[in-house]
């Protein structure tokens, strides 16, 4: 296919406008899948993305398209996540395209990651087709969308599709925006007779290797070629090139401007990285393309064997998933509670809810997480040069030795019906941040910027300020350095004796609310025993809260005889199966998702 | 050569109403013709398996509702046990009454066909308690049955009733008590209410007061020691030598058969149940067999028996189910031990107080995953 009839874009959106049932719609449309085929959100095909409805991971997707004026296209496009926590994803796939479909829930309206967004989509120089999406809906407004996409993004509101996904509305002006909008794949603009092509993102399959979803950029590739990465200088033979339709589909060749999938026999991820360039070994490129920062962990947590005889198999299944998913991090670590077990990095907290949820069901492990923490950086006393950054909060040093402890912000842009103004920068004074500023996004909306500390962000800031806009606040948030605070540790002891793994760095000032939240909440997960349980919070050996577990007064089953025996042998085989998959800390059981709980339910 | 039970269990599936609590095998609507095929498979089954029901110590007839036979049906239930079965000199031979369907023709027929012991099910003297329970006995009924068995020879007699129950008060229970011990029984059962899935209680209430439970079940023991009984098991309370050997030997590990619709055996072996539908189990729908091995069937055995105030004799214990526990599972006892679970007594491992209301936890610990 000549570059003139390619056209590559992604498919942008907060979360849950509708990018991946528009996708399914395109899919329709240009018959890439039969209707037999069809299913809703068809491409969010793991189980966890269809269970919780979101899209994870970038699905990209080629298809033909016959346009009015019967010409035939092949389109490429990728469905991206909408969540804060793969941000990174989306500019990835945006530096594929040339083009974006910015989709707009239009009873929602511009929301803070249509503008994060829409932001990174103009930094790449891409067009943008905005599509108010959802118009079937009877609260669809999209004269206040209109509003807002000339203020905020402007964008003018004549460039506006209206369209319904799950009606079809709109899906015909779509497709001729793209090939009449989206310009086709530049020539680079030096070496542009050079074999380059991007990384832009990988999977793993255990018997073919590394799957390298590659944009070629110059020149093009087929079977057999000899490539080379120029990252690290290592070359391979290509055994398969294809385009996913959606499904992956071998093709003769990936043509200069189109995407799609690379296989070379790459046994290790670390061999191709994300961003390296793709170039040939006869006839070398000599700059590569411009790949992407890369991207860190926001949060650590710990991840724990419930059963210690289990740690290998977990190492080897961290392996395998790190594969398919590079921006999870893992580095062996012990506890004094757990055992051995590993420290963590992950993008946020929904991304660290999936890894474990993955490990159980994908890897089959029984694992306990930790309280989550982020990266401190903690100076000592008469040595300024010195930095040592302290993922767990275990590690901090001696509290006499430190002279002082810096912590992660982050600058959150933060969408609000304006109602709500006074609400939400109390909430943003109360988990410690600085509003920077205000800007009226229309009529009834604003959008404040705000400094805030990560931590609080990934405890439940996003939570509460769902709540208390009642679920019309949204946030988008970046890293924004560091920044020295009265940071202590706050120790949990169950009956009596500390508990590392629940340990966590807090403000002073918030160090005694947050014990007793914490040992509330440890009330609430941890099942009754036969004995009383105390649990206590603790700074620096001074009590600051004290929660007691009171004991069970019984466990019997009043009426037993000759029937119930079977029956009675199965329930206490369940139960006793349940207990095991708890990790027993001294006497006490506690449960696996103690921490996703006692984080999910503040307020 | 056949092994013989150490007890015959038979399922009488017939009742009049279904009560909110109970979770029993038992159908209400029932043609004649059911009946009759059901009586008559009773009575094949029991010839079928005559040459291993020699020499029994027990027979329970239980429900369902026993007493809702009729005269007739009754004479030949009677008759088909007395002709395929014999009993040993001190046996026991239970049968289970409802005080509503109880008429003193039955009862003269249960005497004469050789049956010497009754349990009634009462569950509650007032009238509070019955409705929640969704049970329609009154308590003149309770009062005329238990007369009405006294008067006609029946000594050993126990009644059930049930505590813990929503919205009764330690003083409702105490009332219970008073008046149940005013019958001056030999044997009373009294269970702590359970809400088993499937039933209308657990529809209505989700759970049921543990703290208050437990005072009751603390205030039975004591009012019934004033009357010299005493607790044998969890739920069972008797004077001395009058508790229901049926029952004890099961919770021991004897062999039993039982016969009918929902029913239980065990051979010493191997578990089997017949299916939960009278129709079905007419038509010859094959048990559900349940065979573990020999370590887990003793566990099971060994935690059954914890749960009777006497426990074990270590000398039982060396052998059970073909296994020395006392030595393979003396990790377990010790364990056990230390939590004051069980504790060591004369030869005997005995459950202690909080053993006994701990006794799942105690039989957690023999569960082998
Ligand atoms: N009424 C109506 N509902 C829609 C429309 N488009 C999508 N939805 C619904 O909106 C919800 C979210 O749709 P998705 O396609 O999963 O949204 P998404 O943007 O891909 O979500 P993430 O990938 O998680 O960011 C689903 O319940 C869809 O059925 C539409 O045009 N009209
Ligand atoms: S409690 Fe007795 S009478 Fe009531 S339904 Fe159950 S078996 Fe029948
Ligand atoms: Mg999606």
């Amino acid at each position: 296919m000549e570059k003139k009839y390619i056209r590559n874009f992604s498919i942008i959106a907060h979360i849950d406008h509708g990018k991946s049932t528009i996708a399914d719609r395109l899919m329709q449309h240009t018959k890439t899948v039969s209707d037999r085929e069809l299913q809703e959100q068809m491409l969010d095909d793991m189980d966890l993305e269809r269970e919780r409805g979101i899209t994870i991971k970038a699905h990209p997707v080629t298809m033909n398209y016959r346009s009015d004026a019967d010409e035939l296209y092949q389109i490429n496009f990728i469905d991206t996540p909408g969540h804060v926590d793969f941000a990174y994803e989306v500019s990835r796939s945006l530096a594929a395209c040339e083009g974006a479909l910015l989709i707009i829930d239009a009873a929602q309206g511009v929301q803070a990651q249509t503008v994060a967004n829409v932001n990174l989509a103009i930094k790449q120089g891409l067009e943008i087709i905005p599509v108010l999406n959802k118009i079937d809906l009877p609260a669809a407004d999209p004269d206040m969308c209109y509003e807002q996409i000339e203020e905020i993004l402007a964008i003018p509101r004549e460039e506006c599709i209206l369209a319904s996904a799950k009606s079809g509305l709109g899906i015909e002006d779509i497709l001729e925006a793209i090939v009449e909008r989206i310009p086709q794949p530049k020539d680079q603009e030096t070496e542009n007779e050079k074999l380059k092509a991007l990384i832009v993102d990988s999977s793993y399959d255990p018997y073919r290797g590394v799957i390298n979803y590659v944009r070629v950029m110059s020149s093009s590739i087929k079977p057999k070629d000899s490539i080379r990465m120029m990252a690290t200088n290592k070359d391979y033979d290509v055994k398969e090139v294809g385009v996913f339709a959606p499904k992956m589909t071998p093709t003769d060749e990936l043509a200069p401007g189109s995407v799609g999938y690379l296989i070379a026999n790459i046994k290790d991820t670390a061999e191709s990285k994300i961003g390296d360039t793709i170039t040939s070994k006869q006839d070398p490129a000599k700059e590569p393309l411009e790949g992407f920062e890369e991207v860190l962990p926001m949060v650590y947590s710990g991840i724990y064997p419930i059963d210690t005889a289990d740690y290998e198999t977990l190492k080897y299944s961290m392996g395998k998933l790190q594969l398919n998913d590079p921006s999870f991090l893992y580095q062996a670590e012990s506890s004094a509670a757990l055992g051995f077990g590993f420290r963590c990095g992950f993008l946020g907290l929904l991304h660290m809810e999936i890894i474990q949820e993955r490990l159980r069901r994908e890897y089959n492990m029984d694992i306990i997480a930790t309280y989550p923490s982020v990266i401190y950086h903690v100076y000592l006393k008469g040595n300024d040069k010195d930095m040592i950054p302290v993922d767990n909060p275990v590690h901090l040093p001696d509290p006499s030795t430190i002279d002082r402890i810096e912590e992660p912000v982050i600058e959150a842009g933060i969408m609000i019906p304006g109602d709500y103004i006074g609400a939400v920068m109390a909430l943003i004074m109360d988990k410690r941040g600085i509003c920077l500023g205000t800007a009226a996004v229309d009529e009834r909306h604003v959008m404040l910027t705000a400094e805030l500390p990560l931590h609080e962000i990934v405890i439940d800031f996003n939570d509460k300020l769902k709540s208390i806009t009642r679920g019309y606040g949204s946030m988008n948030y970046k890293p924004n350095g560091y920044k020295a605070a009265p940071l202590v540790k706050l120790e949990m002891l169950v009956n009596q004796e500390p508990v590392d793994a629940f340990a966590c760095i807090v403000h002073r000032d918030h160090a005694q609310s947050r014990g007793r939240r914490l040992a509330e909440k440890l009330k609430e997960v941890i099942p009754q025993q036969m004995f009383a349980i105390a649990i206590q919070g603790a700074i620096g050996g001074s009590i600051v809260a004290r929660e007691t577990i009171s004991a069970l007064r019984k466990n019997v089953t009043a009426k037993c005889y000759g029937g119930d025996i079977s029956r009675k042998r199965k329930l206490l085989e369940k139960q006793k199966e349940g207990k095991k998959r708890m990790k027993q800390i001294g006497k006490v059981n506690i449960p696996q998702d103690a921490f996703v709980k006692i984080l999910k339910a503040s307020n | 050569m056949v092994n013989p039970y150490h007890s015959l269990y038979l399922h009488v599936p017939f009742c009049q109403n279904i009560c909110d609590y109970c979770n029993l095998y038992s159908v209400v609507n029932n043609e004649n013709s059911t009946r009759t095929s059901y009586l008559g498979l009773i009575n094949s089954q029991l010839k079928d398996a005559s040459n291993s029901l020699v020499n029994l110590q027990s027979i329970f007839v239980g429900g369902g509702t026993p007493s809702q036979l009729t005269i007739p049906e009754m004479k030949y239930f009677l008759k088909s046990v007395n002709d395929h079965v014999t009993l040993r000199g001190d046996y026991e031979f239970s049968v289970e009454c409802n005080p509503s369907s109880i008429t003193d023709d039955k009862l003269k027929l249960l005497r004469d066909s050789g049956v010497n012991r009754l349990s009634f099910g009462a569950q509650s003297t007032t009238r509070k308690t019955r409705s929640v329970l969704g049970r329609r006995t009154s308590k003149s009924q309770l009062d005329q049955a238990l007369n009405s068995a006294l008067n006609i020879g029946f000594e050993n007699i126990n009644i059930d009733l049930i505590y813990g129950v929503p919205g009764q008060e330690i003083e409702d229970w105490q009332y219970d008590l008073e008046t149940a011990l005013s019958y001056n029984l030999p044997h009373y059962s009294a269970y702590s209410l359970i809400l088993e899935e499937d039933t209308v209680l657990a529809e209505k209430f989700s759970s049921v007061d543990d703290e208050l439970a437990v005072d009751m079940y603390d205030l039975t023991a004591e009012m019934l020691s004033t009357k010299d009984l005493r607790r044998y098991e969890i739920s069972n309370y008797s004077k001395p030598g009058k508790h229901c050997k049926h029952n004890y030997d099961i919770w021991k590990g004897k062999s039993y058969l039982g016969i009918g619709p929902a029913a239980t055996s065990y051979d010493g072996e191997k578990r089997w149940s017949q299916i939960r539908d009278l129709e079905k189990w007419i038509a010859g729908h094959a048990p559900e067999i349940d065979e573990i091995p020999a370590k887990d069937r003793a566990g099971e055995v060994i935690s059954f028996g914890f749960r009777t105030v006497d426990g074990w004799q270590k000398t039982e214990l060396e052998n059970i189910c073909g296994l020395n526990t006392l030595t393979e599972f003396s990790d377990i006892f010790q364990d056990l031990i230390k939590s004051e679970l069980i504790y060591e007594d004369n030869n005997s491992l005995k459950p202690t107080e909080q053993g006994l209301l701990f006794a799942d936890s105690v039989a957690e610990a023999f569960i082998f995953i």
